[in-house]
């Protein structure tokens, strides 16, 4: 089997975000990037098929500078876990802020490469869109789930059978593949890499691939900081005597209750 | 894209009976951003709920609405959805098609988008028309550590999906429309994605993105059974109970329970954080709670940073203490 | 079956890099393992980098590396409760390169691109990889580690254990016996944000091309051995104090409430005013001096940096440039020892005569005194410190009484707080233990 993994990088979720002076981007400075967090669930679903799957071949696929160092650490990473080829489309004079020609870059670089079933993270924590996958899947004009929790292929690589949270319960549906899947929190639990995995992970080599850039369809005029949450208060006192005292802030001050 | 007077077609979402209230927010939200603009709806049913549902969108600020019935919609699956709401863009050609950004909304927005080319501009938190009168939807990225504010580029239509219960609903939202119009829709039998089951949540709670109140706890609640202490506080002021991802992670919640980066974004009026330290991960996704309470035993803990009220101490003395107390008042 | 490399650093600090770096230009298949997120992230430093070690391995350092400032202007202070008497410097030349080899880093920034430079060398350097133990062969002889990973063994020919302050490798190999609490100095520091201007302005610096150090004394550390410091780098300054973790314990001080306090002092307040905390942090630096020195060698092993106590803690905090120079020297002892095929003990002598002829041990051995007269002495932290600054305060005092009648009262103060010997005694102590001996 093919599987391809769309996997982005992603500021690490505990990094504090500065914008620059003007407010048009980010400082990137120093930030420190991890493996967008469902992107990892999605990489380890893809290496438990082929741990299923004899001869299943796992390939990540990644949007990113190839200019920057950390772009082919997060594929080395996911590498390390246990995929085991991975492609660098530069973004290089790509607008990655509009997930529609992100969508579209993936499109072009996975042209021409073989897949039975592609899966993706739900949501990237950066740009927090979650319509890659859906923009991409139809581009491909193929099948797609968003957001499973539960993933079964059958053994003659036709159907898949999958599991996600709707609004109203939990649904259970089944699609012809190749298909995409989306990964939610709580498919799986990903893996610590092993050393030989990390070791064999730095000798791998990245195939680097190059997209055309269209126009984008949507557009950041400016960023800005949320207002900032004025201090609160402890309520100070004895218990019980606190906990009354709060109750009685809530209707008189905060009038919540 | 500017709105001025062009057409936007509302999404009206609804449970099979009762319009939910994240229809009325996107109407407020629509009539504050575009004035001038014709907004109309479009209702999905099952022919049993037409009436009723109809009967409560007459009293809808919404110039006209576009009712597509039929037996399928009642499973819910977003290749269906999309096509009907496309059978409808199709013909009206809306500048701006609006979702609410629940799970199974914003899934058919998405599919929309996919579907026609449209642009699409997800899970935003107010809509507002800039100095030139171009609309910009705000969407919150890196987990709501900054806001972007994004526009239409060289777009005549586009899609956006506004998070639950982040708009106060407004009068703008609330006037009478009688004008309705039924639209034909042949569902197609291959469709590339199969409902096999919804198996129903038991308990069928308020989902937490939507709640009013929400009680959450973390690791500091110890185990699955003291969850018990948070759900008698819950019931004592019509809460939902919501968790860290530490106590999710120890199996002691659903992960739909789970508030913060990796879980879901919530928007209620009242946040009651007991046992949770407050780790960034977890108060991006719950900060703009209109009121934030937290019970924690470690006078140090960061939750108390963003808390608008905050009781040092043993939770399981607190919160019991504080259920009872609320029990009174209100019984008052 | 376990992969081979040449050789296994333990530990991406500056000691650890400086040595992968220099092994990795001579083309020695090295691999480095550092148990933070990434190098740096787990150090806690003042942050001064004297940088003639880092100098000898890319000369051109000051174009690339991200230091912050070069420290133009140092002050030292005496403060008491409320109070404060310092000298400052301010020596023309050290505004112009090479700037007194003298600079101000945020370790998590200049570790991650040192660990940069030797990757491009060639080093294989893995984050989040703690290394547990060593592999010995029948002989007990170590062949190679396990690191705290799945299929984590790794054989190599030598290790080199650069992996900090209380080295837990260092005593598996038998190389040092158990830490005692005299052995350490406690430090706790944090990263207040402020402007670049503010800084400048505050801190009386021309440009943001120069920097201030302040040392701080007395006070500070509640009167214990110890001293506080204030370093000002682009835009934030690093604030800190180190106490010997020996007092500390006695006092049952806790690191944070000091730093608030210090924090807190009339004089540091104005100077840090409006700033936003952002990073905390504690970490431990060895403070037994030339005689807390581990032995430093035994087959397929080493040992550099604070791993083998290479610091000058005292009063220059002085060891990121000890522990780059040990490690560079680690490294050539390696390459020699490569060249010879032979990786004993006795092979790797060299380690030791190469310390011996370098700046480690010389500046060591200068003040091995002094880590033992500061712990038998601690009244010198406390009554000169204080009497220095009353009598200052006196002398300023402007009021009814006359010079000479306020001069007298000054000297009866002092000699009712110590006595002649004493004071003869401290002297000469300190003459010997800083200046020649
Ligand atoms: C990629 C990534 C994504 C993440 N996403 C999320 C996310 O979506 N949501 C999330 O919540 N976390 C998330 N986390 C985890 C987050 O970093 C924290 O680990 C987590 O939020 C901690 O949960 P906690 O506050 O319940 O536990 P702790 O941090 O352990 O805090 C427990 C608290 O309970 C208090 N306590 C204990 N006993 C009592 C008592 N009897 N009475 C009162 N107080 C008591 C303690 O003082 C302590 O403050 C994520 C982490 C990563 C790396
Ligand atoms: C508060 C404070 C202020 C200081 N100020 C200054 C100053 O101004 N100037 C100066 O020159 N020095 C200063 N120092 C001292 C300086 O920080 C150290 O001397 C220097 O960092 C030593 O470098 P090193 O490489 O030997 O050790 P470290 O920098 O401590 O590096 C050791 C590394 O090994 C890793 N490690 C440890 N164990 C393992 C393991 N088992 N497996 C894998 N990795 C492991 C650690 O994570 C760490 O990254 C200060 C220290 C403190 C605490
Ligand atoms: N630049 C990218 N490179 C590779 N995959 C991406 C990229 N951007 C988004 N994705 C994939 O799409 C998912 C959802 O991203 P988003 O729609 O941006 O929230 C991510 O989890 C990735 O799997």
């Amino acid at each position: 089997m093919n599987i391809l993994v769309l996997v982005k990088q992603t500021p690490d979720t505990e990094s504090r975000i500065k914008l620059n002076s003007d407010n048009t981007a980010i400082e990137t400075g120093d930030l420190k990037y991890i493996i967008n967090p469902y992107d990892e669930y999605a990489i380890e679903e893809a290496i438990k098929l082929s741990e299923k799957f004899e001869g299943t071949k796992v390939t990540l696929v990644t949007l990113g500078s190839a200019a920057l160092k950390e772009t082919t650490e997060t594929l080395r990473k996911g590498l390390a876990m246990g995929a085991t080829d991975a492609v660098l489309i530069d973004s290089a004079g790509l607008n990655t802020t509009c997930p529609y020609l992100t969508a579209n870059a993936l499109y072009q670089g996975i042209a021409g490469m073989h897949y039975d079933i592609i899966l993706a993270g739900m949501k990237a924590v950066d740009d927090d869109y979650a319509s890659v996958p859906t923009l991409l899947a139809g581009m491909l004009n193929i099948a797609v789930v968003n957001a499973i929790v539960k993933l079964n292929i059958s053994p003659d690589l036709k159907n898949a059978e999958c599991e996600r949270e709707g609004d109203n319960g939990r649904e259970v549906m089944t699609c012809g593949l190749p298909a995409l899947f989306s990964a939610q929190k709580g498919l799986n639990e990903p893996r610590y890499p092993s050393l030989k995995g990390i070791m064999a992970a730095k000798k791998k080599e990245i195939i680097n691939k190059k997209a055309e850039t269209l126009g984008p369809k949507i557009k950041i005029v400016k960023l800005s900081t949320p207002p900032p949450r004025p201090a609160g208060k402890i309520v100070k006192g004895e218990f019980p005597a606190n906990v009354k005292e709060l109750v009685t802030l809530l209707r008189s001050e905060a009038k919540v209750i | 894209m500017k709105l001025d007077s062009k057409t936007v077609l509302i999404y009206v979402e609804h449970d099979g009976t009762k319009i939910k209230k994240n229809t009325l927010e996107l109407i407020t939200a629509v009539k504050k951003a575009a004035p001038a603009a014709e907004v109309n709806g479009i209702l999905l049913c099952v022919p049993a709920g037409r009436a009723k549902l109809c009967s409560e969108i007459e009293k809808l600020n919404l110039k006209k609405v576009f009712v597509i019935e039929n037996n399928s919609f009642s499973m819910f699956s977003k290749e269906t959805f999309a096509l009907a709401v496309k059978s409808v863009t199709d013909k009206l050609n809306p500048a701006l098609t609006v979702f609410s950004h629940t799970t199974n909304s914003s899934e058919t927005a998405k599919m929309l988008a996919s579907r026609t080319g449209a642009a699409l501009i997800c899970d935003s938190i107010s809509f507002a028309a800039y100095e030139d009168g171009e609309f910009v939807a705000v969407h919150p990225v890196y987990a709501g550590k900054i806001r972007a504010h994004v526009k239409f580029e060289n777009q005549s239509c586009g899609i956006v999906t506004l998070r639950p219960n982040v708009v106060e609903v407004c009068e703008s939202a609330s006037g009478s429309c009688s004008e309705f119009e039924t639209v034909e829709f042949a569902p197609q039998a291959d469709n590339a994605v199969k409902i096999l089951n919804i198996i129903a949540d038991a308990s069928k709670k308020i989902d937490l993105s939507e709640a009013d109140i929400i009680v959450a706890g973390g690791r500091g609640i110890g185990s699955k059974d003291n969850f018990k202490v948070l759900e008698d506080l819950a019931a004592a002021i019509n809460g939902v109970v919501g968790a860290s991802r530490a106590a999710v992670d120890a199996g002691w919640r659903e992960h739909h329970d789970q508030v913060g980066q990796t879980g879901k974004i919530v928007n209620p009026k009242i946040y009651i954080a007991c046992g949770i330290s407050g780790a960034i991960q977890h108060t991006v996704g719950m900060q703009t709670a209109k009121c934030i309470i937290a019970v924690n035993k470690d006078p140090e803990a960061n939750i108390f940073k963003i808390a608008d009220y905050g009781i040092v101490g043993d939770l399981f003395q607190v919160v019991p203490e504080l259920a009872s107390e609320i029990k009174k008042l209100i019984n008052a | 079956m376990a992969e081979k490399v040449d050789v296994v650093v333990v530990g991406g600090g500056p000691a650890g890099i400086a040595c992968a770096y220099t092994l990795a230009k001579a083309g020695v298949e090295t691999i480095v393992f550092e148990r933070g997120g990434y190098p740096g992230s787990k150090n806690v430093m003042g942050g001064i980098l004297f940088t003639n070690a880092l100098a000898k391995l890319i000369p051109d350092f000051r174009e690339h590396a991200p230091v912050e400032r070069p420290v133009t202007k140092r002050k030292f202070l005496a403060i008491s409760e409320k109070d404060a008497l310092g000298v400052e410097t301010g020596f023309s030349d050290f505004s112009r390169p090479p700037h007194n080899n003298n600079f101000t880093v945020l370790r998590a920034r200049f570790d991650q691109w040192f660990a940069n430079q030797a990757e491009d060398a060639g080093a294989m350097i893995l984050s989040e990889t703690v290394v547990d133990d060593f592999i010995y062969d029948d002989n007990k002889k170590i062949i190679g580690v396990k690191t705290r990973r799945d299929d984590g063994d790794i054989l190599c020919n030598c290790v080199v254990l650069a992996d900090g302050v209380n080295s837990l490798l260092a005593k598996k190999a038998g190389l040092r016996s158990e830490f005692k609490p005299k052995d350490f100095v406690l430090g706790v520091k944090m990263v207040l944000g402020l402007p670049a201007e503010k800084i400048c302005e505050r801190f009386s610096l021309e440009s943001k091309n120069d920097g201030a150090a302040y040392e701080f004394f007395g006070a500070v550390t509640n009167n214990i051995l110890g001293s506080g410091f204030i370093y000002t780098n682009l835009e934030s300054v690093s604030i800190g104090l180190g106490v010997a973790l020996d007092g500390a314990c006695k006092l049952g001080l806790r690191p944070y409430e000091l730093l608030d306090k210090f924090m807190d002092h009339p004089y540091v307040r104005p100077l840090i005013k409006d700033s936003e905390p952002i990073e905390y942090s504690a970490h431990l630096l060895p403070e037994g001096g030339y005689h807390g020195m581990p032995h430093v060698f035994h087959d397929n092993v080493l040992v550099c940096g604070d791993a083998a106590s290479f610091v000058n803690t005292s009063i220059y905090h002085e060891g990121s440039n000890l522990a780059m120079e040990s490690g560079i020297l680690a490294a050539k002892a390696v390459m020699q020892a490569r060249g010879r095929g032979d990786f004993s003990a006795k092979s790797l002598m060299k380690y030791a005569e190469y310390l011996q002829e370098s700046i480690v041990i010389k500046d060591l051995k200068k003040y091995e005194r002094l880590p033992g007269f500061l712990h038998s002495s601690p009244h010198l932290f406390n009554n000169y410190l204080d009497l220095a600054i009353e009598l200052a305060k006196d002398y300023f005092i402007v009021d009814e009484l006359s010079k000479g009648e306020r001069q007298k009262l000054m000297f009866k103060k002092a000699w009712g707080r110590v006595s002649v010997m004493q004071l003869i005694g401290d002297a000469y102590k300190s003459f010997r233990s800083f200046i020649w001996n």
